[in-house]
């Protein structure tokens, strides 16, 4: 490649890695203009011109017309136009339209994945003309290392990856009808029903995603446990004791537990058999990104969205590699040795990689799940700056599995002595590990299940110190947390790896899920309800599965993109005639719960004068300013009132302040760490600075 | 309001005083009925208190397990 050629790249600091990377003395000059960083390297003997995107700089907006629905026309135009919260894209648009005049070639060195590609190709496109896509090439490379950034140029197919940007521009369209036309539906609804306005939404997946908060919700809240019992005993052994489990786990009637509580109290038992086997347990495969998203939660409570940001930051800065991923699995072409000889600088994990280098072969775990773009992440063994306490625990997870999945398989023992007590069998069980193989290396996120039994024959008599049968319930089944919402969007194929975390947060910042365990608002579920009612097909897993094996068909070809997005469109007019003729209808039942929410946000908590109102948010309506009073001021029982902050958000607690009983609130305020306050200004933990002294 | 659930005001369900949450939960309480009695000595005024005290028990479940011991129809 000679001349100048313009490589484009998604963010800022990525470009600024690419730059380094090609510029044959790793030193590209670096430009700003109106706050837009550029970079120019010089890679043998030709210029290249590194600029970056900011994300999507074009979007998909209404062609014409208002603010109603259906709409089916739609164009890409600047993400400026249509989002005002996007305003610093024009700048970036401006300076990369200047910057490829005269450029001879282009790079789409965005992140090899669907987004990336798109970024690239709408930039080519609507800012360098038609005919820059004939000239433009591909780099694909999965980490932000000099190493492979070079390999990927080298290795650079002459042509862009069309079929992957169809699919790209299909799901973008696809979803954008079916937002920007559910959402319209829903919001206007309620707007031409009772003149309120407030943004509601739906879409393809974000209506099934509900739905299934909606159907555990459901499943929650109308459980009847039912009773069984379970025998519980314990022998002593040398003065210690151990716990004996009944052959049956579960008994389904009192007469029977109570049967064998008689046949065995007061008894010995006696050693039938002992049996000892050992197993092996293979190493963890790799982490798709999905997998890490779920460990950390399991292991450090981090939402997906936590997570996910700093698996991106640790990419950006090339410590980890690619981290929207499938795949379970890591190629051969992957240098695991060189990688180990990376973490081996580092002294937590000195010993652990000298030890996996001393293998003779390095064969990780390869796990069933394959992404055709991209390996597992793993780390890519650059030494990490300063890092974030999250990054540095997420960075930390990603080291030690990578480590783990070179390990050998642990070997554990189980040991199960067969206790015979009375006709009644029972087990006194033991585990421990021989061999910790993989596990040495995945400390402290595996946790061995350690029972060490004593020494024991068979025909020995053991005393039984306690036995009885006891009461137990079962249990309903457990609200979704976000990192099993996440799974279940995963199995049930609705979404992708890019958008699945997106449509979970939009879910709890439109007020239709809550708290964690995440349960469905009183919105949520009137907006369920209303869609189930009128449009059924909208929360359909069907209808979005099959959406979405279509557009993944586009990418082999299988289905040409037009195809796929006037199915949307024939879908879609139907069920959008259908809602507008009962768009008043619906417009008044999703407001009733609208009514109820606010009614229930504005309650603080109860009324420490009166203690039989309830403590309310109230808004002066000649100021504007608001405050708390007592409920029962109407009916002039009562005329308990608090000041309150008059920014920021205020959210209920639901706890009473322990000195004077007076509600406790949070106060949220953008930029700042929420705090907890009482609200009684003369509250005594407010004397001195108490805790909820604000 | 005839056609509301009285227990929450929502639309009832068909040929029933509850909406349909409150009847499936209705449903639930039959059905947990036939297995507690197959399982211990209990009759249907024992059961709904059993069913009222149980902390597993769902909100709606017990909602109804509570009307229905006050004398409640479905």
């Amino acid at each position: 490649m000679t001349g100048r050629t313009l490589v484009i790249c998604e963010k800022p600091t990525a470009a600024k890695r690419i730059a380094q990377a090609l510029d044959d003395a790793g030193r590209p000059e670096g430009h700003r203009e109106q706050g837009v960083p550029y970079y120019v390297a010089r890679r043998d003997g030709a210029e290249l011109i590194v600029v970056s995107a900011l994300g999507h700089l074009f979007t998909v907006v209404q062609k014409e017309g208002g603010w109603t629905y259906p709409v089916f026309d739609l164009k890409w135009a600047p993400a400026y136009e249509a989002n005002r919260s996007a305003a610093r894209t024009r700048g970036f648009i401006k300076i990369i339209e200047r910057l490829s005049e005269g450029v001879e070639g282009y790079v789409s060195a965005c992140d090899y994945d669907m987004e990336g590609s798109l970024i690239a190709y709408t930039i080519l496109l609507h800012i360098c003309g038609e005919e820059s896509l004939k000239r433009a090439r591909r780099m694909r490379y999965s980490t932000l290392t000099d190493q492979d950034l070079v390999r990927a140029w080298e290795t650079m197919p002459p042509t862009l990856d069309l079929p992957l940007i169809d699919a790209g521009l299909a799901r973008h369209e696809v979803d954008w009808l079916f937002g920007i036309n559910l959402s319209r539906a829903l919001t206007l609804s309620v707007k031409h029903a009772t003149g309120y306005y407030r943004t509601l939404s739906s879409g393809r997946v974000q209506g099934p995603t509900l739905n299934f908060i909606k159907e555990r919700e459901v499943e929650v809240r109308t459980f009847v446990p039912t009773p069984f019992w379970i025998v519980e005993a314990e022998t002593e052994i040398d003065g210690k004791r151990y716990p004996l489990e009944y052959s049956r786990p579960r008994i389904g009637t009192e007469r029977e537990a109570l049967e064998v509580e008689a046949a065995c109290r007061g008894r010995e038992g006696v050693i039938t058999s002992i049996r000892s086997r050992r197993h092996s347990q293979p190493p963890p495969p790799p982490f798709s990104l999905g997998d890490l998203q779920r460990e950390a939660y399991r292991q450090l409570r981090y939402s997906p969205r936590t997570t996910l940001r700093a698996a991106e930051r640790l990419y950006l800065d090339a410590l980890i590699s690619y981290p929207r991923t499938s795949s379970q699995r890591l190629p051969p072409s992957i240098d695991l040795a060189d990688i180990l000889r990376g973490l081996r600088r580092r002294h937590a994990y000195a010993e652990l990689a000298e030890r996996l280098l001393s293998k003779q072969v390095l064969r990780p775990r390869q796990g069933r799940k394959d992404d055709p773009a991209h390996p597992a992440i793993y780390p890519t063994g650059n030494l990490p700056g300063k890092l974030s306490r999250v990054q540095s625990r997420v960075y930390d997870l990603i080291c030690r599995r990578f480590m783990a999945t070179l390990g050998d398989p642990a070997i554990r023992q189980r040991m199960n002595a067969e206790i015979d007590i009375n006709g009644h069998l029972f087990h006194l069980k033991g585990s421990r590990t021989l061999e910790p193989g993989w596990m040495l290396f995945y400390k402290p996120y595996v946790k061995e299940k350690q029972i060490a039994l004593p020494a024991l024959r068979e025909g020995q008599v053991l005393p039984v110190v306690r036995l009885e049968a006891v009461r137990r319930y079962t249990k309903p089944p457990p609200r979704f947390n976000p990192s099993s919402l996440l799974k279940l969007m995963e199995d049930e194929e609705i979404g992708t790896k890019a958008t699945r975390t997106d449509i979970i947060d939009t879910l709890f910042k439109r007020g239709y899920a809550d708290d964690n365990p995440i349960r469905i608002t009183d919105l949520g579920f009137a907006i369920v309800e209303t869609l189930s009612r009128y449009c059924p097909e909208i929360l359909s897993v069907d209808m979005t599965r099959r959406l979405e094996s279509d557009l993944e068909r586009i990418q082999t070809e299988e289905v040409p993109a037009e195809a796929v997005v006037h199915e949307a469109v024939e879908t879609l007019e139907p069920i959008l005639m259908e809602f507008k003729s009962k768009e008043r209808l619906i417009g008044v039942e999703i407001n009733e719960a609208l009514r109820v929410e606010q009614l229930r946000a504005n309650v603080l908590g109860p009324c420490p004068a009166c203690e039989t109102g309830e403590i309310r948010l109230i808004r002066n309506k000649r100021t504007g300013k608001r405050f708390a009073g007592c409920s029962n001021y109407f009916n002039g029982s009562c005329s308990a009132s608090f000041p309150l902050p008059q920014r920021g958000k205020i959210q209920a607690t639901g706890r009473s302040c322990s000195r004077c009983g007076a509600p406790v609130i949070k106060v949220i305020r953008r930029g700042r760490r929420p705090w907890e306050l009482c609200i009684n200004f003369d509250c005594p933990s407010k004397r001195g600075g108490g805790k909820h002294g604000g | 309001m005839e056609d509301r659930c009285k227990l929450c005001g929502r639309r009832r369900a068909e040929g029933s005083g509850y909406c349909p949450y409150h009847q499936r939960a209705y449903a639930n309480l039959r059905e947990a009925f036939e297995r507690w009695s197959r399982a211990l000595d209990i009759d249907w005024t024992g059961f709904l208190r059993e069913a009222c005290e149980n902390p597993g028990t769902g909100e709606w479940a017990r909602e109804v397990a509570e009307d229905l011991a006050g004398g409640g129809l479905p």
